[in-house]
């Protein structure tokens, strides 16, 4: 008895604890915070970022510019979620957004990848660097 | 009558055929010169059906009952007072019975139909609207009795106006002209630009009788710059004479300065009276007042009508080359004859006295103006008539006649003789064309090359060319003034009215007459001295330079053999001699339409003078009623026909009697020679104060010119300097624009976070805010 009584505490905090263990576990994958969102996203964009800044290879900044867009998607779906707790009326604005940016990003890539080809089939390269014509 | 329109347009369809078509058809020159005869013969018959319709028109009761009330109506507008109008009409009746004749107190004009009877004193303009040329809206009266009281639609038509003076004009503009085309087909002969010659000729007719048919001042001003235009063209004919093109270039230069004139007087009369329409312009003149004589009447606030006619005479000094710009006419006679009968002494250059005796209620309001006029009119005419007796070019000499007959009209306007002024137009159109055409008939007979004008190497021409100097003896009579021939008449009248002019005081008159008289004089002298060099006298034509060796023309640039000395001067052909002898005769008999009623008593009409009287406003010198054979007036004559015929007696001992007395005369007479030789100095006057302050001017003017550029280039040299620094930072590498973007995105977020949240940053949150307002939601 004097063992159980003494463990009584112990394994309600262990069963809070466990729940909360397990709530804190399964958390990110179901109702993680806005702010979390935003930070990848963030994240994300500065990667972007940084990959059109550094890399040479032009299709590697291609890329990167994809990262930056979705970054902003990410942006746009967690601002509709977030509204859509708040009930708000602009619950799905966000997604449809979204929708239109993947569309004008795969236009975009299509495009610019064709340009590339002609690019590189002219000069031999895709080299950021090596392509200056809009010098003065 | 309603085809008054058409008259102008047949010489717009002879220029645009001959212009455009003659040459590509390849027509010969009878069928290109008798399309433009046709056409000026069509205007002529068409003008004396327009003007014989008009005649019944203006006696037409109904016709001078409505223009008697339209010019009530103008004038009372003109005067400014509606308000009043009621209580000044009362005011005026009894004036309009007291004054019985001319148009004073026209308001009572329901009485006066009566006291005036069959001899109708009003003008009764027909006028034929084709379109509204320019539609500019309304604008305010800002000068004159209705400155600042409302304004008027600024329209000006396409109108041609048919009136007494008008038609005057367009039957003898069209005459005449109708003989020098016929007399240019025998002349232009073999001209390689036959057609171009008669499309401006009839270019010059088709705005020649805009000017006179226009119904306001800016039609007027189209056909005044348009035989501007065609006078240039004309004069500059022989592409390849040097001075050609420099005479036309000063007649266009100086015509400008003329035409500013008309234009500065056109913009006053639209801000005084707000309409341009010649028939209003004359009616609400009437509303004001005579003018003093004097500088003082030389403003807008006291004289209006002084400063509107010294314009209009501005421009007409210029058109009818009188002092200070009359050089370039003499110089116009590089042109072709036919051009210098047509242009230069017939038609356009009558044009400024056509304006002034258009204008006449405008004058008539103005001593000062009418005293500018009169006394630039007899100097003009004295000088011009120095000049022409040293002249050895036989067109300059005429030339130098026509500047001075030109003098003679304007002193004819400006004593308030306007008939008198219009008739000497007239009588001067004949006999100075014929002139002209005569001299072209002695160029063109006188000479292997049929282009020598120095009479040096004339003389004794009447053997060879009797036609030619029969009727250019009549003209000679016409023009020195002997009864009867037409000048005479014309003249005798301008200078009649001189003497006893109403505008002036009686001294002003004596002296104008005796200058007059003297310059008739000597007209009389050098028309002579030019006749007897070209049909008396030894032979010279053999000594002209066509027989030098190696002597070059005009027209060619290769050098010709010297003519054969067998040559002789010959007679032109029937259709040069035809208009000769019509304008002669003209010459002889126009003068009877104009024979002054103090001379004959009213035995024989003075046909001018009744035809006109319309036109011209008598409301401050009424007509004298004419009674009976006036003694002065044929003493006068009697004075001036002994004087011209004196002249013509001297003349004749001198040149041809006595050939060798003139250079003796010369020598003696060195000063006075050199002076009318050397044009009184003119054109150099002309160089020194006006030319050369001008080249002055332009010097000056080049270095505002550097100050301007050096501005400019300033601006233009700093921004190079700039684009070079600032190029450098284009480097063409995509990913330094991209990270300048980024950084300016960054420093744009940065700025704008700090502002809008920098009240949540720790330690900078501003005291009053109570709580901070809740972030997540969650």
């Amino acid at each position: 008895m004097m063992i159980s009584e003494m463990w009584t505490p112990v394994l309600a905090l262990m069963q809070q604890e466990a729940g909360g263990l397990s709530q804190r576990l399964t958390q990110p994958f179901t109702q993680a915070g806005t702010p979390s969102f935003l930070f990848l996203s963030a994240i994300l964009f500065t990667v972007g970022v940084y990959g059109v800044l550094t890399r040479r290879n032009m299709i590697v900044v291609f890329m990167s510019v994809e990262l930056m867009l979705s970054a902003a998607n990410l942006n746009f779906i967690t601002f509709a979620r977030y509204w859509q707790t708040q009930g708000s009326e602009y619950a799905y604005n966000g997604h449809i957004m979204t929708i239109f940016v993947i569309v004008v990003a795969a236009a975009e890539a299509a495009l610019g990848l064709g340009l590339l080809l002609a690019l590189y089939r002219n000069r031999e390269t895709v080299a950021a660097d090596e392509i200056t014509l809009l010098k003065w | 009558m309603k085809l008054i329109a058409l008259i102008p347009f047949f010489p717009l369809i002879g220029f645009v055929f001959n212009g455009v078509f003659a040459k590509r058809l390849g027509l010969s020159e009878k069928v290109i010169g008798g399309i433009a005869c046709l056409m000026v013969a069509a205007s002529f018959f068409c003008s004396v059906a327009a003007v014989y319709e008009f005649s019944h028109h203006a006696h037409d009761p109904k016709v001078i009952a409505e223009a008697k009330a339209r010019q009530a109506e103008l004038k009372a507008r003109a005067e400014g007072a509606r308000a009043e109008k009621a209580g000044m009409k009362a005011e005026t009746k009894p004036e309009g019975h007291a004054a019985k004749t001319g148009e004073h107190g026209k308001s009572g004009h329901e009485a006066k139909g009566e006291h005036t009877g069959g001899h109708e004193s009003v003008a009764t303009p027909y006028t034929v609207t084709l379109f509204e040329w320019i539609p500019g809206g309304m604008l305010n009266y800002t000068l004159g009795n209705n400155a600042g009281k409302g304004g008027a639609d600024f329209s000006v038509k396409w109108a041609y106006q048919l009136d007494q003076l008008s038609g005057l004009y367009i039957v003898f503009i069209t005459f005449v002209a109708f003989f020098i085309h016929l007399f240019a087909i025998g002349y232009m002969h073999g001209d390689k630009s036959f057609h171009r010659f008669f499309a401006y000729l009839n270019l010059f007719m088709f705005m020649m009788l805009n000017l006179v048919l226009g119904a306001n001042f800016l039609m007027t001003f189209v056909g005044w710059e348009g035989v501007g235009l065609a006078s240039y063209l004309l004069i500059g004919y022989y592409l390849k004479k040097p001075e050609a093109g420099q005479a036309s270039k000063k007649a266009f230069v100086m015509n400008r300065v003329g035409d500013f004139g008309l234009m500065l007087a056109m913009m006053a009369v639209f801000a005084i009276f707000g309409t341009l329409d010649y028939a209003d312009v004359m009616a609400m003149a009437q509303a004001y007042p005579q003018e003093t004589l004097g500088w003082a009447s030389i403003s807008f606030t006291t004289g209006a009508m002084t400063v509107i006619a010294l314009l209009i005479f501005l421009g007409a000094a210029g058109k009818s080359a009188q002092i200070p710009l009359y050089t370039w006419l003499p110089d116009a006679m590089a042109g072709p004859t036919p051009v210098s009968a047509l242009i230069h002494a017939a038609t356009m250059v009558t044009a400024g006295v056509y304006l002034v005796a258009r204008c006449n209620p405008i004058f008539q309001r103005s001593p000062t103006a009418m005293l500018t006029v009169a006394i630039v009119g007899v100097l003009t005419a004295f000088v011009a008539a120095t000049i022409g007796i040293t002249q050895t070019d036989i067109k300059k000499a005429l030339a130098y006649s026509t500047v001075s007959q030109l003098g003679f009209m304007f002193l004819g306007c400006g004593v308030g003789a306007f008939v008198a002024g219009v008739f000497h137009v007239v009588t001067h159109a004949f006999f100075k064309a014929q002139l002209f055409l005569g001299s072209g008939s002695v160029i063109h007979g006188g000479s292997p090359s049929g282009h020598q004008q120095e009479m040096a190497y004339y003389g004794n021409f009447r053997k060879y060319m009797p036609i030619t100097f029969i009727t250019m003896m009549l003209s000679l009579l016409a023009i020195c003034g002997i009864i009867p021939f037409a000048g005479f008449f014309s003249k005798d009248e301008i200078l009649a009215k001189a003497l006893h002019t109403p505008v002036f005081g009686h001294e002003i008159g004596l002296i104008l007459y005796a200058v007059g008289l003297l310059t008739a004089g000597v007209t009389a002298f050098y028309m002579t001295r030019l006749m007897c060099l070209t049909f008396f006298g030894k032979e010279r034509f053999l000594e002209g330079p066509d027989f030098q060796e190696g002597h070059g023309h005009h027209d060619d640039d290769h050098h010709h053999a010297p003519a054969s000395k067998d040559f002789h001067p010959h007679e032109s052909p029937l259709v040069m001699t035809l208009p000769l002898m019509v304008l002669g005769a003209f010459a002889v008999f126009a003068g009877f339409a104009g024979v002054s009623e103090e001379l004959t008593g009213g035995a024989l009409p003075n046909y001018i003078h009744h035809w006109l009287s319309p036109i011209v406003d008598s409301t401050f010198y009424p007509e004298k009623a004419v009674k009976g054979i006036n003694s002065t007036e044929w003493i006068l004559s009697i004075v001036s026909v002994v004087w011209a015929a004196a002249m013509m007696a001297v003349a004749f001992y001198l040149y041809a009697v006595k050939p060798e007395l003139p250079a003796k005369l010369a020598a003696t007479l060195k000063p006075l020679y050199t002076l009318s030789y050397r044009k009184w100095f003119w054109d150099e006057i002309l160089d020194v104060h006006f030319v050369n302050v001008m080249k002055r001017f332009n010097t000056g003017a080049w270095g505002v010119d550097f100050l301007v550029d050096s501005v400019v280039n300033l601006f233009a040299w700093t921004t190079r300097a700039t684009s070079v620094l600032i190029r450098t930072a284009q480097t063409g590498l995509m990913q330094n624009y991209v990270l300048v973007m980024a950084l300016g995105v960054f420093l744009l977020m940065a700025g704008m976070g700090y502002t809008f949240f920098k009240e949540f940053i720790p330690g900078n949150a501003p005291k009053a805010v109570p709580t901070a307002p809740a972030t997540s939601q969650r």
